[in-house]
């Protein structure tokens, strides 16, 4: 199994099924823009990812290796749902808040669509149901619209109902 | 920072954005209220896809003189025809949302009052007009249009020839009455070349079908009275305008004279949805000539179809729909004959037509079936085991979604194939029955249990805990409203 070097950004490297690390549109595009896809000794440093976060995200990625590749184009409307997070990606993300920061932020940066998918499920899922008090409370935001900016957000709000996406 | 709380602020705009776009309206309206950024956020354009301002036109709408929303989906709301403050607002709201690209207007719109619409809303893609006719009883269907005199027509000739909206590829509109065909028939005829979705709907036979051609339609529903016509020529130039369809729905009756020209000049047509009453014989020959085919809708089936001699078998389509309602048993054994190779069916069971007797022909019949959809509208009272013992028959069935069928999941024949199972409206299923799912169905990987049931959070985890890799879906009935 061809295998590529990747890098942490505290300097550790991590030997990656080639296969696996395709899973990140990031590095896709840096091993072709590189020329790297024949050359298995370069190591490829991530910058702005440190190994906590990289070992999180390479198990992730073994997990769902064989997923059927989402395809935008097909037709079928955006999954939007957050209530199909299957068991093992539930069991996966029982992280504290700082490390789901952290791979929100790498999932972004490294362009792994189903984690960033699964990370902001994640993230949506704790904001579901909760009133504007709680999520300021939750996310420690300052309030800072006026009462009229505030009352014209409120009534606003009472015209908009939500419709279905027939295609995206 | 504490270790608590997660820093959302620290995010990127866009992941907040993305974010935002897996909570549903309700949730991103209470979002919209925690902060400045999160309003912007919360209702930006890319979010607005799924949001519609609806608004109703006798309401004061001075609230929204103050949005920074740029919408997308617009819904007005009207009582009746527009009157003088009803014409102001609607003016205002079309020129503060200029970026509209789906328009509804729920009521009667005047043709230099749909001209001005169409003006004002440049990136216009869709368009539906007209009150929900299908629903609804049309109470004053005589109603005569006091507005339409000869300037006004004069005028709306000139309006229409200006009209420029170049993205509207689909249309959706109903006429009441002959008034209100004549007086928008104009604008169709200016809009008719560049649509690709096309829905009419008239009560009464009222616009001139014949000076109409959709060139670039691929998508036509025909309802109502719209082709009621003795006119023959007429309906034939109609429908020969045709030359892309892919999916054709008929409400209504249509002449099969129209058909035979509509299958002539379509080829391509892949989905082709009729009412089987309204032919004698039913025209299954024409669809012969339709090689691409996938998918046949019978609704109305009140009697066994009479198939000529001539027809042979539909050998490209693998979807069947059917609306049983009279028809003879005898029916089956012909649908046999005519599509061999169904793999997916959906049955609207009707009248004579309860589930056991229906479920014995279906899985006698169409043996390789991979998906079935039953939809229950007949049977009154639980249906025992024994109607619903015929499934096992269909040992390559994988998907099976029962709506309105009244059963205990005890009754449900185990299936170790199946691996999605869908039910809409269980008459009774508690949290032990979750359990007897899991064990039915061992490779289950889709399982919705719909809106009404009486399964809590801890019968889903007690199934989840038996089907790891099953995603589940439908809204938890938690204790507040379980009485025992």
């Amino acid at each position: 199994m061809p295998c590529i070097q990747l890098q942490s950004s505290d300097g550790e490297i991590f030997n990656v099924e080639f296969e696996i690390a395709m899973c990140s549109f990031t590095i896709k595009t840096m091993m072709v823009d590189l020329d790297l896809e024949d050359n298995c000794e370069e190591v490829v440093p991530l910058t702005n990812v440190d190994s906590n976060i990289l070992r999180k995200i390479l198990q992730w990625a073994n997990y769902h290796k064989d997923d059927p590749e989402a395809n935008p184009e097909d037709g079928k409307p955006v999954d939007r749902r957050t209530d199909n997070i299957c068991e093992w990606d539930q069991e996966f993300m029982k992280v504290d808040q700082q490390t789901l920061y952290g791979l929100i932020k790498a999932a972004n940066y490294l362009d792994i669509r189903g984690l960033m998918a699964l990370t902001c499920k994640t993230v949506a899922n704790m904001m579901k149901g909760k009133t504007e008090e709680q999520m300021r409370k939750m996310f420690n935001i300052q309030n800072d619209l006026t009462p009229e900016e505030e009352q014209q957000i409120r009534q606003e709000n009472e015209w908009c109902e939500e419709v279905e996406i027939v295609a995206d | 920072m504490s270790n608590e709380l997660f820093p959302i602020d620290d995010l990127p705009e866009e992941v907040v954005e993305h974010i935002f776009s897996f909570l549903p309206v309700p949730d991103r309206k209470s979002a919209s209220l925690v902060c400045t950024k999160w309003e912007k956020l919360a209702f930006c354009h890319r979010l607005l896809r799924n949001v519609t301002l609806k608004v109703q036109l006798r309401l004061k709408c001075h609230v929204l003189r103050k949005s920074n929303r740029r919408y997308r989906n617009l819904t007005i709301d009207s009582l009746d025809r527009l009157v003088g403050s009803e014409f102001e607002n609607l003016l205002e709201i079309l020129d503060r949302f200029a970026d509209v690209e789906c328009f509804v207007y729920l009521g009667n719109l005047e043709s230099k009052h749909l001209c001005m619409v169409l003006n004002r809303l440049p990136k216009l893609q869709q368009m539906m007009v007209g009150r929900m006719i299908r629903e609804w009883c049309p109470a004053n269907g005589c109603r005569i249009s006091e507005q339409l005199q000869a300037t006004g027509t004069l005028n709306n000739v000139l309006q229409t020839e200006r009209l420029v909206v170049p993205n509207l590829t689909q249309l959706s509109i109903s006429f009441t009455n002959s008034d209100d065909g004549m007086d928008t028939f104009p604008i169709l005829l200016r809009l008719a070349p560049q649509l690709k979705n096309v829905d009419l709907y008239s009560t009464d036979y009222c616009i001139p079908l014949e000076q109409l051609q959709f060139p670039k339609a691929e998508v036509l529903k025909i309802g109502g009275n719209l082709c009621n016509t003795d006119n023959d020529c007429n309906l034939l130039t109609f429908f020969t305008g045709f030359k892309l369809l892919k999916e054709v729905t008929l409400e209504s009756t249509v002449k099969e004279i129209a058909l035979d020209v509509l299958t002539e000049a379509c080829p391509e047509i892949e989905i082709f949805k009729f009412e089987v009453f309204s032919y004698d014989p039913a025209p299954f020959h024409l669809l012969g000539r339709l090689k691409c085919l996938k998918t046949l809708g019978l609704g109305k089936f009140y009697k066994n179809p009479v198939t000529s001699s001539k027809c042979n078998p539909l050998v490209s389509v693998k979807t069947l729909s059917l609306e049983l309602s009279k028809c003879g048993e005898s029916s089956f054994e012909r649908l046999r004959h005519l599509l061999p190779n169904v793999t997916a069916m959906d049955v609207t069971l009707k009248d004579d037509w309860n589930i056991g007797r229906a479920l014995g022909h279906i899985c006698r019949n169409f043996r390789g079936l991979h998906r079935l959809e039953i939809s229950d509208r007949s049977t009154r009272g639980l249906t025992f085991w024994s109607s619903l013992l015929a499934l096992q028959q269909l040992d390559q069935l994988e998907e099976l979604i029962l709506r309105d069928v009244r059963t205990l999941m005890a009754y449900v024949p185990p299936n170790p194939l199946l691996k999605r199972f869908v039910t809409i409206f269980p008459y009774w299923l508690f949290d032990k029955d979750s359990l007897e799912l899991a064990r039915q169905y061992p490779n289950l990987r889709y399982l919705d249990l719909g809106p009404i049931r009486r399964v809590t959070s801890s019968g889903i985890a007690a199934f989840k805990a038996q089907l790891v890799d099953c995603a589940v879906h439908g809204t938890p009935f938690d204790a507040e409203f379980n009485s025992d």
